[in-house]
């Protein structure tokens, strides 16, 4: 399978569960979902430990919306109600089979290969551009940002609950912006000199120009 | 701020879906070819600098900044917040497919209201009071109005069903919004401080 048939199997799976109704139903689905996980980790196209993890991190949510939904207070005491669990099954099962199908599917893809099979899956061509323009620089940035952190690591800077934490962490922000504009004025610059940017604009209202009124002394 | 999969009802999901779809065509439809290298940097540097962490008691909080990107990009928040929440779904399971419009439109929709509302103020010479005054108010906005969102349209699905959720919801993110607040306010200050021409020219 290549990757965008492997996105558009994931997309297809989460669209399933979210339209499927009966309980009986989803649990089907799930089976096929996990049955998908286990074929990925028999062939080793991910690492177990990080399938284990991800699995994990889908499943705090779940055990949050049950320490949540099945409760009711009623007359000032706790009590089990059959609709929250009803609804609260139904959330898990749904957020798995999409979960699972897409950890399954998209196992050892990177942020790169992500981007380039939702492009060719029939995105608008310029909604593509930024997806992958986007990926590209996330990198750069990312690098930026550790630079940036180690800087103030090496200052003796530790984060923790208070003012001081703040500043840094908004000077952090505010330098991440600078080396993006900074650099988005290169690249700007760049295109220019390729002649591809900065297409000349119609301008929205007549302009005045005194050497085009003097033509009109002739006729 | 991520719904999970399987939560919304089914007319919630659909209608946010075509409600960000038309947001996502408007915000593409109004991004120049040329500014397009523009977008995608700033875009993923607010990605960047929302995995940045402050520990708040025992846990900690990250940012969210989706106010201040929406100052600074306008319409073009809607395409841009797609990319990343897409990219989220992906590749950590955080949202999802079927989500993706719902969570845009609650990152987005607020975002896009901090340019309409703030950006105005910004006309002139700003003071630096007037700046921390805009940047907190693009954190108190985006976050603020990203909760509501998200709260309503859980009503919107499950009705009082949902109220404990809602409640976790408000609450998990009443340390978010405080931290945001204040970190867009001191972060738009010191931006329009080092590039104040090419910060001005984003906003206005």
């Amino acid at each position: 399978m290549n990757a965008p048939q492997r996105l558009l199997l994931a997309m297809a799976g989460a669209l399933a569960a979210a339209l499927l109704q009966q309980t009986w139903q989803l649990l089907a689905l799930l089976v096929v979902a996990v049955a998908a996980l286990l074929c990925v980790a028999a062939l080793r196209l991910a690492s177990p430990g990080w399938l284990l993890r991800r699995v994990a991190l889908l499943n705090v949510f779940v055990a949050l919306v049950w320490l949540t939904l099945p409760w009711q207070w009623s007359s000032g005491a706790l009590s089990w109600s059959e609709a929250g669990v009803q609804a609260a099954l139904h959330i898990s099962l749904r957020s798995n089979i999409a979960g699972l199908f897409c950890i399954a599917l998209l196992a050892g893809m990177n942020a790169f290969e992500v981007a380039a099979a939702a492009a060719r899956l029939g995105m608008p061509a310029r909604l593509a551009q930024l997806l992958l323009l986007t990926v590209r620089y996330l990198s750069v940035l990312q690098q930026t940002r550790q630079q940036v952190q180690r800087a103030m690591q090496a200052r003796g800077f530790r984060p923790r609950c208070n003012w001081r934490t703040v500043e840094v962490l908004s000077l952090q922000v505010a330098l991440i912006l600078v080396h993006a504009l900074l650099r988005a004025e290169r690249v700007a610059q760049a295109m220019q000199a390729r002649g591809l940017a900065q297409r000349l604009r119609v301008p929205a209202q007549p302009v005045e120009a005194p050497g085009l009124a003097a033509g009109q002394e002739w006729r | 701020m991520h719904i999970a999969e399987g939560v919304l009802s089914l007319p919630v999901l659909a209608g946010c879906a075509a409600l960000s779809a038309g947001c996502v065509a408007m915000g593409v439809r109004r991004l120049d070819e040329t500014r397009m290298p523009l977008a995608a940097l700033l875009g993923a540097a607010f990605m960047v600098a929302s995995t940045l962490h402050m520990p708040v008691g025992v846990g900690s909080v990250h940012l969210i900044l989706n106010g201040l990107a929406g100052l600074l990009l306008g319409w073009a928040v809607f395409p841009l917040f797609f990319v990343a929440l897409l990219l989220q779904a992906a590749l950590f399971s955080f949202g999802g497919f079927t989500v993706l419009g719902a969570n845009l439109l609650i990152m987005a929709a607020p975002a896009l209201l901090c340019h309409l509302l703030l950006a105005p103020a910004l006309r002139g010479e700003p003071s630096r009071r007037r700046l921390l005054l805009v940047g907190a108010g693009c954190g108190v906005i985006g976050v603020g109005g990203a909760t509501v969102l998200a709260a309503l349209l859980l009503n919107l699905s499950g009705g009082s069903l949902f109220d404990h959720l809602v409640g976790m919801l408000v609450l998990s993110h009443a340390p978010v919004f405080v931290v945001d607040a204040l970190i867009s306010a001191l972060a738009l200050n010191l931006l329009w401080r080092m590039l104040p021409d090419m910060t001005r020219e984003l906003c206005l």
